[in-house]
């Protein structure tokens, strides 16, 4: 059913009742009824709207239609559709993150440093494999974080 | 910023302090649900100043939901979130009362009076009395005059925040420069660590004694540090004062400590009120422990699939329940709530997906609305796995494969010789400018074993072996001339006619081409941000390339066979003449497209019921 929302082939499958069914029977505490009745609405407007955006027109995923609803600020008036997208994409499809943060565990917890504690290898993997984010922290504010953990 | 003993606090203790074991409990660990948490006077008295220290950097404990339930039997109303905004020390608890974070954490002497421990102890539930205007129980909590016993307590809250105010502190006040100098040492530290953790190196061996040649990754980085920049070789290690020297294993935690917290709550805050799933998978690390892996998937503002990877814990056994109560209390130690979870994804043993016990069905129970999603890469390798086993032809395929390989590769005087041999084939090529160079084409490499795990490894076994036919052949062919015993050349002699036969080859060559086919979607199963839409479409063009195979790919595969095994000097069966073989080879090419196309077709199906 989610099928309905694919922007590919010019948003041929797109279809409005497959979609509030959708809603109707999978994610029925997300909207509210009033919202339902809102939401179709919104789809009637976003069924004659986005397939004709210049930048919406050629989206080959729905991940990038997500990212191009956002930036051309579609998402602010179709909201409920926005929502909607999103709760779409939280679907997971494999499990392959966790497979990567175990062989990430392998290389970290290594037949030489077998003797590492759970809280230390906890906190070292997530470092290690959230690099990204662990470069953004400047060292003021690791300073300043270490300084309140304990009285010194 | 000197170490400084552990000083008494300026605060009143409360009066009420019962005889308590002096257990130490671990910071990390709090419970942080405010109905659950054992009250502040419960902890020994040294340790409830870090307690509530740890408290404070979790923050008020604030889940936020649509909705809340209702409460009340005669007029039910609801929490709402908003309060949270206009009143910051406001708490919410599983059993849907409210409780009063300063309040907890700097009880009043107990009185009389009643109604005192409704926000510490007892829990608030009365929501109809909070929209009473001048009435409105959070305000008379709050109380008006400056000494209420709430704003008593939101002072202390500030004050014990406030470190640099401690008396203690204000006597000994340090020079600016003293303060500079630490901070240059511990900014030293701090970028060790990160460098290290980064490149996954261990911070120091097991002994630290400072005779030692070696000292460990962390002090010799220190000492390197030190001989190139003399600003900072003024101050550290040797230079630097005993009690501030930043460089123990103790600060070297707690920097990573410091890190790892605030790289969660970067994710946290990347979360915000979404919608996410959680994908868990466990596995045994080098010390044979069982670990289990927590990634968090949600769509963040500006529209991105981000996949995050929260936390490990050690877990005791693999039962559905335990796992359970793990994931919970690491998500209620985030402030996740368990009612905003919108799917899980398992790799589908038994107590993951299981009906009625499984992890996904104690989910379901809490939150209605947690699809369950088996991971499309595993069931792609069972229908594998189950393609391969289930045709009798492919599967004595496989372990031929797997016993040619064993022999080829069993030592090391076999493996230099193949390589040997390649290498002189590719020299060859390469002269009479049949394959061109570059850089990483032309490499030697070995036979891989296949594992049953992991279906690429066959893809990849299989690729090198035709790559490398020739010199595997000829390998075989002088240990079955040679070898030291008989059963080494039976052996050896054995696999040779099986690499020679056209069987061989034509299995060799059909499975190549539908496990590459695949070996694709495999692929791109496992990139980071897979949507689920995107990935049916891939399993349909792989059903639709599979069966293109199936319908029109015999003439080409046939021809690129022949022209295999004349390369190989393999004989090829008169196509005509021997019509038995060739048609048995027919029928065996439509039943492993068939059977393949008929197991793709069943996940699909199963993908589709679980949309």
């Amino acid at each position: 059913m989610s099928t309905a929302l694919d922007p590919r082939n010019s948003y041929k499958l797109f279809n409005v009742e497959d979609i509030c069914l959708l809603v109707d029977k999978f994610y029925p505490q997300d909207f509210s009824d009033q919202e339902k009745i809102h939401l179709r609405l919104q789809l009637q407007h976003y069924e004659l709207d986005v397939p004709n955006h210049p930048k919406l027109k050629s989206m080959s995923s729905i991940a990038d239609l997500c990212q191009g609803l956002v930036e051309t600020g579609k998402s602010t008036i179709y909201p409920l559709v926005d929502r909607l997208i999103r709760l779409i994409l939280t679907l997971p499809v494999s499990t392959a993150t966790t497979e990567r943060a175990f062989s990430g565990m392998k290389i970290v917890k290594t037949r030489l440093r077998n003797r590492m504690e759970d809280d230390f290898l906890a906190n070292y993997l997530i470092v290690y494999i959230e690099k990204e984010i662990a470069e953004r922290f400047t060292i003021d504010m690791i300073i300043d974080d270490f300084y309140s953990m304990k009285e010194r | 910023m000197v170490e400084q003993p552990l000083c008494a606090s300026v605060y009143k203790e409360p009066a009420l302090i019962s005889e308590q074991p002096l257990t130490r409990i671990d910071i990390a660990h709090l419970i942080r649900d405010s109905s659950n948490r054992p009250q502040i006077w419960e902890y020994s008295v040294n340790q409830q100043d870090e307690i509530r220290r740890a408290y404070i950097n979790l923050g008020s404990y604030q889940p936020l939901m649509s909705e809340y339930p209702l409460t009340g039997n005669k007029h039910p109303c609801r929490f709402q979130s908003h309060w949270f905004k206009s009143y910051l020390w406001l708490e919410y608890s599983e059993k849907y009362t409210a409780f009063c974070f300063p309040c907890y954490l700097f009880p009043s002497k107990p009185s009389r009076k009643p109604g005192l421990d409704t926000f510490t102890v007892k829990g608030f539930n009365c929501w109809k009395k909070v929209n009473d205007g001048e009435r409105c129980a959070f305000l008379t909590h709050m109380g008006k005059c400056p000494n209420s016993a709430h704003r008593f307590a939101t002072r202390c809250l500030e004050n014990l925040k406030n470190q640099s105010c401690h008396i203690e502190k204000v006597v000994k006040r340090q020079t600016t420069q003293e303060i500079q100098n630490n901070r240059l040492r511990i900014k030293a530290s701090i970028d060790i660590v990160r460098w290290l953790t980064f490149q996954a190196c261990a911070f120091r061996g097991h002994d630290n004694c400072p005779e030692l040649k070696n000292q460990g990754n962390f002090l010799e980085m220190m000492e390197l540090l030190e001989s190139y920049n003399e600003q900072i070789g003024a101050l550290v290690l040797g230079n630097a004062p005993q009690n501030a020297k930043y460089a123990s294993h103790q600060i070297q935690k707690e920097i990573l400590h410091v890190f790892a917290r605030n790289v969660q709550s970067s994710i946290r805050h990347e979360i915000g009120d979404a919608r996410f799933c959680v994908t868990v998978d466990e596995a045994r690390d080098e010390s044979r422990r069982e670990q289990m892996a927590l990634v968090i998937r949600f769509v963040d503002r500006s529209g991105f699939i981000r996949e995050r990877f929260l936390d490990i814990v050690h877990v005791k056994d693999t039962t559905a329940a335990t796992l359970k109560e793990e994931i919970s209390f690491v998500l209620s130690h985030h402030n996740l709530d368990v009612q905003n979870i919108r799917g899980q994804g398992y790799d589908g043993a038994s107590n993951m997906h299981g009906e009625w016990n499984g992890l996904q069905a104690l989910f379901i129970n809490d939150c209605l609305y947690a699809y369950y999603v088996h991971c499309l890469a595993h069931q792609l390798q069972l229908a594998l796995i189950a393609a391969a086993r289930e045709i009798s032809d492919v599967h004595t395929f496989f372990q031929n494969l797997i016993y040619i390989i064993n022999i080829v590769s069993a030592s090391c005087k076999r493996n230099d010789e193949l390589r040997a041999f390649q290498a002189s084939t590719i020299e060859h090529l390469v002269d009479i400018g049949e394959i061109e160079t570059g850089k990483g084409v032309n490499q030697v490499g070995g036979l891989q074993r296949p594992g049953d795990s992991r279906w690429s490894s066959h893809f990849k076994s299989i690729c090198n072996l035709i790559k490398i036919y020739g010199a595997t052949c000829l390998v075989l062919e002088n240990i079955a001339l040679d070898g030291s015993t008989y059963s080494q050349r039976g052996d050896a002699a054995f696999s040779f006619k099986l690499l020679m036969s056209f069987d061989f080859a034509l299995i060799l060559h059909i499975m190549k081409d539908v496990m590459g086919i695949t070996d694709m979607l495999c692929q791109a199963l496992q990139q980071k941000s897979q949507d689920i839409l995107n990935a049916m479409h891939l399993v349909t063009t792989t059903k639709t390339l599979i069966q293109k195979l199936r319908d029109d790919g015999w003439k080409t595969l046939l021809k690129e066979v022949t022209s295999f095994c004349k390369h190989q000097d393999i004989e090829v069966p008169d196509m005509d003449a021997c019509f038995s073989s060739v048609g048995r080879s027919r029928r065996k090419q439509k039943l492993v497209t068939v059977e393949h196309h008929y197991r793709v077709d069943i996940s699909t199906v199963i993908i589709d019921q679980q949309l």
